[in-house]
């Protein structure tokens, strides 16, 4: 596990890569992924991040598709997710929220639970 | 002659021959004397005073006087005082002193023998009246003067239990001793009892003067009284022995009569009953009985039975050969007018000549020798049915009153009878009746449940036509009883076109197949045009029958019809459906009941046929409105989809302008660049919340309400958190937060902050300007939570009515600050709808301030919950 690693799942590239910036800003390692297949060959091939950024409307693989396929593997189970989305009724039931449009100061007090 | 010296003896002897007397004989002694005396029954006695032996002369004397009442008269020498004092005390009838002269002798033995016939006068006479005293049975009591007791006869001594002796010379009063009592009666007192006596006194006296005694002669009434008793209570005995036979016989005639009488009640003709009634009075109560009564509209008059032929000749001709005369003071007639009783002890010739109309009819009715008459009125009810009549022809016997109350009491119950027959006879008839009525109604309570079983076919299979009129058809043959039935009906189709179907039973549809539709004949046109309904006894025979070619009549192959019954099948607007037929293949077949069946089958029919078609056109309707409604789902998902993706997709660039701006803002290290990407900051966030409300309103505008995600959650927090928004975002703000009690509830959290953050931000935005804003959260009360927010500044009145609304009238470019589209007060009455609370606003010029209240019920309704569920569950948008 990487203490500092990140992986954020967004199908949005400003998004993706304002995250990893201000990430980055405070020191975080971040990973990207554009879809929730991405996101799982990510989590499977490489070291586990500390946290993985998860937003959910996404083409190919979704993050809720993702989110259960993590739920439902022992290995990956464990790690954390925080799930970005601008509509929270469809987040996965016990799954930590970050409303889109994200807040800055929001995100890095949740970043910091974890990572 | 006694003398004991012999010589004395001799001379006496021979002066009495001398003197004529004879002399039967001479004794010596007082002894031989007294035998001789016995012996010889001499009508004197010369008696010496002294004589030799042991009892002398006056001894012997007094023997021979008191046994034998022979006078004797005394011969002595001796005229010493002592001698004559004892001679006296013998009471002697003569004396004559020695020597005597013959003349002496002779005077002394005369009125010797004078006074001695006197004496034994006197005593033959008391003695016969002692014999009469003592013999009869009345108690004599005689008295002196003084009214001092004298005599007592025997049955007096037995009756006063006193002896003559004893009560000699005692007062009266002291040995009878009476009382009377109440009724007058005297009582004698006796020791120890008292007898019931009777007194007589009567008094008597020597000749002029007061009475010189009394005599009271008592009876003693003890026997005489109880003989008396006795007959008295025999009397009494006798005459209520014949009282009771009189009264037995009387009672035995009434039962015998009531016997009689219950066969007036149960017999159909109560003539034969009246006739023993009456023959049975006529034969125990009088000669001849007759009893009229009016029946309904007949008289009945009953003669009673009279065994002497010339007499019953005699009343009948009385009876039926004069007609009755009306204005008769006495008679039938009149009783059975004016009801009241009569009684004629005796009828004679002049009331003969009251009740005949003519010499004839008297003439009969002399013949008929009526002596006595009661005539009592039948009642039964108050009312007067006629009357009964006793004649007695037997001049000992003669009506009374007792006789006059029997025979009205035998009336009274010959017309409880007559009554009681009348009540039988019309109960007999009322219960005939209510069995008639009773299988009508049976009858017509079949026929309903028919027409009911029909009504059930009917509306069972009320959505198919087809299926309705085969059940009519089916159940109408079925109940008015026909060999077959059609049913012809017309029906349009969805292009308008008018045609005639037809249902079948009781016969194979081959069996009508080739013939085609019945054309509007004289026998089907009342039928087809609604007329009314044909039925026809024998179809054959009716004149309308085979009027149209080419048949003239049934078609070759029809089904054979004699019995026809049509009744049209016309709906509730007049419009003919088709023809209910039905036929018999024998006549006379159906009645008037069939056709009222028929026409109430036709009934039902014509409303299932219109209901049928009701329920096609409203099918119809339904399709139309479920293919707009699938539309308007069309649209309305359409809709949903693009506000979603515009909401998702403005999002995403919004949220990378935020996230961008709040990085150089992080990063900006001059006011030159970190005051305008505030402002970049500040906008995009409004503009999410602008996009938030789009689609918050267009779901609620869609009818879809406002989801909620309930969990336990204090509205305190809430509040806090959204202070410290504001305050993060415009700086500082004066909040005063005044909090009692405990504030959490079943609430959707996000939308909770939304409702508070808008109230807030309202009351940001409208306040006075640096005024302080006072927010309470009351948790007092046990249901709900109670949010207010108060602020200095006041709403526009005009503005007030319709705060709530959406886009409420203020211009959208005026309200500086705000999220431009008025939709932020409007979302957050739906917020607190959908919590089942309630949002409100008072704004009061005079006090300067605005007040929202919030109310909120700490758990949700099952309704309101279960309302959401559903949209959401609709939806598919919540897991």
């Amino acid at each position: 596990v990487s203490h500092k690693t990140i992986l954020v799942v967004d199908d949005d590239e400003d998004i993706r890569e304002l995250l990893k910036d201000a990430l980055e800003d405070k020191g975080y390692v971040v990973r990207v992924a554009e879809n929730g297949r991405e996101g799982l060959e990510s989590l499977q091939r490489l070291d586990h991040p500390c946290m993985v950024l998860l937003d959910l409307i996404m083409p190919v693989m979704t993050g809720n598709e993702l989110y259960d396929a993590m739920q439902a593997d022992p290995v990956l189970a464990g790690i954390p997710v925080v799930v970005s989305t601008s509509d929270p009724r469809r987040a996965p039931a016990g799954a930590q929220l970050l409303n889109k449009p994200v807040d800055l100061r929001a995100l890095l007090s949740v970043v910091e639970r974890f990572c | 002659v006694v003398e004991d010296e012999e010589l004395v003896a001799a001379t006496i002897v021979t002066q009495l021959e001398r003197l004529g007397y004879s002399v039967v004989g001479t004794a010596a002694s007082a002894e031989v004397a007294i035998e001789r005396a016995r012996k010889e029954q001499p009508e004197l006695v010369l008696m010496d005073v002294q004589l030799r032996g042991e009892m002398d002369g006056t001894q012997a004397a007094q023997r021979i006087q008191a046994e034998l009442q022979i006078p004797v008269v005394f011969v002595t020498a001796y005229a010493d005082q002592a001698t004559i004092a004892r001679v006296r005390e013998t009471n002697p009838f003569g004396y004559v002193l020695k020597p005597f002269s013959e003349r002496d002798l002779d005077t002394a033995i005369q009125v010797a023998l004078f006074r001695h016939r006197s004496e034994q006068a006197l005593v033959g006479s008391e003695r016969r009246l002692e014999a009469i005293l003592g013999s009869i049975g009345d108690a004599v009591i005689a008295t002196d003067r003084d009214k001092r007791i004298t005599f007592l006869n025997p049955t007096a001594e037995g009756l006063l239990e006193w002896t003559s002796d004893r009560a000699k010379g005692r007062p009266l009063l002291d040995v009878v001793r009476g009382t009377r009592d109440g009724d007058g009666r005297l009582w004698l007192s006796r020791e120890h009892d008292r007898v019931p006596v009777e007194l007589v006194e009567s008094s008597f006296s020597d000749g002029v003067g007061p009475p010189s005694g009394y005599v009271i002669v008592a009876r003693d009434m003890t026997e005489p009284l109880r003989a008396q008793a006795a007959h008295d209570r025999e009397l009494v005995e006798r005459a209520a022995r014949a009282a009771a036979e009189k009264e037995h016989a009387r009672a035995r005639l009434k039962s015998d009569i009531s016997a009689m009488l219950v066969d007036i009640t149960q017999s159909e003709d109560m003539v034969p009953a009246l006739g023993r009634v009456v023959d049975l009075i006529a034969t125990t109560l009088a000669n001849w009985c007759v009893l009229q009564l009016d029946h309904g509209p007949k008289r009945i008059r009953v003669s009673g039975h009279v065994h002497d032929e010339g007499q019953a000749r005699a009343f009948a001709d009385v009876v039926d050969r004069f007609p009755p005369r009306l204005d008769a003071p006495y008679g039938v007639e009149r009783v059975a007018r004016d009801g009241q009783a009569q009684l004629l002890r005796e009828v004679g010739e002049d009331v003969l000549a009251q009740i005949a109309t003519d010499s004839a009819h008297l003439d009969a009715y002399r013949r008929a020798r009526i002596e006595s008459f009661v005539c009592v009125p039948l009642r039964a009810r108050e009312r007067v049915l006629g009357a009964l009549a006793l004649v007695s022809t037997d001049a000992s016997h003669r009506f009374d009153e007792a006789e006059l109350s029997f025979a009205q009491q035998v009336a009274d119950r010959i017309g409880i009878a007559i009554d009681n027959a009348r009540l039988y006879r019309e109960t007999r008839e009322a219960k005939e009746t209510a069995e008639r009525l009773y299988e009508a109604e049976q009858a017509a309570r079949a026929e309903a449940q028919s027409l009911l079983r029909i009504g059930d076919a009917i509306s069972a299979a009320q959505l198919d036509l087809d299926a309705v009129v085969q059940r009519v058809t089916d159940e109408a043959r079925a109940l008015v009883g026909a060999s077959y039935g059609a049913f012809f009906y017309n029906v349009t189709d969805e292009s308008g076109d008018r045609y005639t179907l037809y249902t079948l039973s009781g016969a194979p549809r081959e069996a009508f197949e080739n013939f085609g539709l019945p054309r509007k004949t004289p026998i089907f046109a009342p039928t087809f045009d609604g007329v009314g309904t044909v039925r026809i006894d024998d179809v054959r025979q009716d004149p309308r029958y085979g009027r149209v070619g080419p048949h003239h009549g049934m078609p070759p192959g029809h089904l054979p019809v004699r019995s026809y019954l049509a009744v049209p099948v016309v709906s509730r607007l007049g419009e003919v459906h088709g023809g209910l037929f039905f036929a018999h293949v024998e006549p006379e077949r159906f009645t008037e009941q069939h056709e009222r069946m028929a026409a109430a089958v036709a009934a039902q029919a014509a409303v299932a046929i219109d209901n049928a078609q009701l329920f096609r056109a409203a099918r119809e309707a339904e399709e139309k409105q479920s293919r707009l409604v699938r539309e308007l789902e069309r649209a309305v998902r359409f809709s949903e989809t693009f506000v979603g993706i515009l909401g998702h997709d403005l999002r995403n660039p919004l949220s990378s302008i935020t996230m961008a701006a709040a990085l150089v803002l992080d990063r900006a290290e001059s006011a030159r660049v970190s005051k305008p990407v505030a402002r970049i900051l500040n906008s995009a966030r409004r503009m999410t919340r602008m996009i938030d409300h789009i689609l918050d309103f267009t779901r609620i505008r869609m009818g879809r309400g406002i989801p909620l995600d309930r969990r336990t959650v204090a509205l305190t927090d809430v509040c806090r958190v959204v202070v410290e928004e504001l305050n993060a975002a415009r700086g500082p703000l004066d909040v005063e937060l005044d909090v009692r009690d405990d504030t959490s509830g079943v609430w959707d959290e996000d939308r909770l902050t939304q409702l508070v953050s808008n109230l807030l931000g309202n009351a940001v935005q409208h306040r006075v300007p640096d005024t302080p804003i006072r927010v309470s959260i009351d948790g007092s009360q046990a249901d709900l939570v109670a949010f207010r927010v108060r602020n200095d500044g006041t709403v526009p009145p005009e503005l007030l009515p319709n705060l709530f609304e959406p886009l409420h009238g203020a211009e959208p470019s005026k309200q500086k600050g705000s999220s431009g589209l008025g939709l932020g007060l409007h979302i957050s009455q739906q917020i607190a709808a959908a919590h089942g609370g309630s949002i409100r606003v008072e704004s009061d010029p005079a006090v300067g301030q605005t007040l929202f209240v919030v109310e909120l019920p700490r758990t949700f309704t099952e309704t309101t919950e279960s309302l959401f569920e559903a949209s959401l569950g609709k939806d598919g948008k919540k897991p």
